[in-house]
């Protein structure tokens, strides 16, 4: 086991406990640390060796970046809004990005296209959290546009390579946005209680 | 070459070929405008599929090449083997998609919207189900299945379903059971309140035992044909485009982005003034669109027909030397043939001008040479004797239509 194939295991097991844990309740959330964790766990089989498909994990990264970040940006930037809450809406606003993605992305080839739309997300995030005083995750977005600089840096620490730092500061995003949903999770959500009302029996 | 071409002249002859055995047994299966409609649909949906050079096969290919995890053999069977069932299956989500998630219906409307049920309803396919459809097997291309593999596939598959639409293959026993067969998807056609929403499989019907959309016929209530909202029109360029017009209007007089949303992705009718739709009939009160079949107007829908399908097989096989400019062109004009043919068949007071000038324009230009690439001498023969037997037919049809005139009337619905 290799320090790549440790550090992406450490992000799936955070993204992993964040999807099946603390964002039970908040689809945007779960869907968006679900594609993070699954392309983490691609990783670490790819950089373990156990079964390496680099292409795969690339795609289901691409994924991460272009569909997963703008949803976390959902989540936390309007936390009682239907994308965030309804899993219908979330899967809407999933497939219109996955789509773009693939045709953008993978079909066209402008591989820079979820690249920005994860630092995009991410730096809004960052802003409506600083505006709002909300320290959890404005930590949990600072993490992740610290981690796409230092990749886009390529930025080298002895045994650190890159993706490493990307990985860390992931991780430490996705931690930190378990205990935001934590937090919020004892605070009601009104859309929520909404669809809950309309689906009980008359 | 394109195997649909190979494909044409069969299926046309399995539609004779059917329309025959059931005049023989005495049963009212076909219709010649109906009939006539599906087939000119089709072609347009294939004119348009050669103007953007088989959309969801090319990005089948492209996701394969740059994102495929894993390389095939395609000498094994077992590849094979696998491609084929998870092909079903994502065509069963496909097809379950577009029933249940509104702009994919306003695409795939187009297939039901025929009020009969016979081979030639097979062939009634929508113009815009490949912008969507691709998407549905990215699965397929990321685990890396050959796109050869797919093709193939998926080609089995379309000409299995092909035989699916007919009423004169009965219950199967067993066979019902395990696939699609022409007693399940004479449900799945149904306007019926038990058939809505089922029989979604193409080839297998075990996904739809698998996950609860599967219905057996019932013999104490006859299926009837059709959707919740009729078309009541013969135009193939409405007939492709009414639902959009539908969703467009829904969204801008609705409230709301999550409602406009919605709107375009929800079921079909959500929300709550679709309940209440103009033309949603019981099935007990359900008729057929029809208009009057006169003897002219006929012979005009098939001589007209004919010239579809041989410029679209022309198209077909001169579509790769043609720019993206020409093939929309060339498309664009199969699709006013058919349109013109539609309002010949609905009595429309413009259509003998419209069609006159249309023909006067397309076979003037093929007979002076002025066409899509070379044209041989006796195509242009061809084109001077075709133009001359439209007009003829054109003006014998405008006369019977004013001689009968106070008989025949608006269109009508007839009773299912």
């Amino acid at each position: 086991m290799n320090l790549q194939a440790g550090f992406d295991g450490l992000l799936a097991l955070a993204a992993l406990w964040v999807a099946l844990g603390p964002a039970r309740q908040r689809p945007a959330l779960r869907l968006a640390c679900l594609l993070l964790g699954s392309a983490a766990v691609l990783g670490t089989l790819r950089f373990s060796g156990l079964l390496p498909l680099p292409q795969l994990h690339q795609f289901v990264s691409m994924l991460g970046a272009g569909v997963g970040l703008p949803l976390i940006a959902f989540a936390v930037i309007r936390p009682d809004g239907l994308v965030a809450t309804q899993p219908r809406y979330t899967w809407i606003v999933a497939v219109v990005l996955a789509v773009l993605c693939v045709l953008i992305g993978v079909v066209a080839g402008v591989k820079l296209w979820a690249q920005v739309w994860a630092v995009g997300a991410a730096v809004c995030t960052a802003a409506v959290a600083m505006r709002r005083r909300d320290l959890h995750a404005l930590g949990a977005a600072v993490c992740m546009v610290l981690a796409f600089a230092a990749f886009v840096a390529q930025l080298r620490a002895g045994p650190l390579q890159p993706g490493d730092f990307l990985h860390i500061g992931m991780a430490l995003a996705m931690l930190l946005l378990g205990r935001w949903s934590l937090v919020r999770s004892q605070r009601p959500i009104p859309a929520l209680q909404q669809a809950q009302g309309e689906a009980a029996p008359s | 070459m394109n195997p649909i071409l190979f494909a044409i002249p069969v299926f046309l002859a399995l539609v004779a070929l059917e329309a025959w055995l059931a005049w023989r047994r005495g049963l009212k299966v076909y219709r010649l405008h109906d009939a006539l409609t599906s087939i000119n649909i089709g072609a347009m949906s294939e004119a348009i599929r050669a103007l953007l050079k088989l959309l969801s096969i090319a990005i089948y290919a492209i996701v394969v090449e740059r994102v495929g995890a894993f390389s095939w053999d395609t000498k094994s069977p077992w590849v094979w083997v696998l491609a084929f069932f998870m092909y079903d299956f994502f065509y069963y989500w496909a097809h379950r998609s577009g029933h249940e998630v509104n702009l994919l219906w306003a695409s795939h409307v187009v297939h039901h919207s025929c009020e009969d049920f016979n081979l030639s309803t097979a062939l009634r396919q929508s113009s815009t189900n490949q912008v969507f459809y691709w998407l549905f097997y990215l699965p397929m291309a990321i685990v890396g299945i050959p796109v050869t593999v797919f093709v193939i596939i998926a080609l089995i598959s379309l000409v299995y379903q092909f035989w699916t639409h007919t009423q004169l293959v009965g219950k199967l026993g067993w066979a019902d059971r395990v696939f699609a067969t022409p007693s399940n998807h004479r449900c799945h056609h149904g306007r019926n309140a038990y058939c809505l929403d089922r029989n979604y499989g193409g080839t297998l019907i075990i996904w739809d035992r698998l996950f609860g959309t599967y219905v057996a016929e019932r013999d104490d209530e006859p299926v009837v044909y059709g959707t919740l909202v009729p078309l009541q029109s013969w135009n193939p360029l409405w007939g492709n485009l009414k639902n959009y017009a539908g969703i467009w209007r829904q969204v801008r007089s609705t409230q709301g982005w999550a409602n406009k949303l919605m709107r375009v992705f929800a079921p079909p009718g959500w929300g709550s003034a679709d309940a209440a739709a103009p033309g949603l009939q019981p099935d007990a009160a359900f008729t057929r669109f029809d208009t009057p079949a006169l003897k002219w107007q006929q012979v005009y829908g098939l001589l007209a027909s004919a010239v579809i399908l041989g410029l679209l097989i022309h198209l077909l096989l001169a579509a790769p030397s043609l720019s993206v400019p020409q093939r929309a062109g060339y498309a664009a004009l199969l699709v006013l043939h058919a349109v013109g043919m539609a309002w010949v068949f609905e009595g429309k007071r413009w259509a003998l001008v419209f069609e006159v000038a249309r023909a006067t324009l397309v076979f003037g230009a093929l007979a002076s040479g002025l066409w899509f690439g070379p044209v041989l001498p006796s195509a242009q023969l061809a084109a001077l004797a075709v133009w001359a037997a439209s007009l003829l037919v054109l003006v014998l049809a405008r006369s019977e239509r004013s001689r009968l005139g106070p008989q025949l009337g608006a269109p009508a619905r007839l009773s299912a």
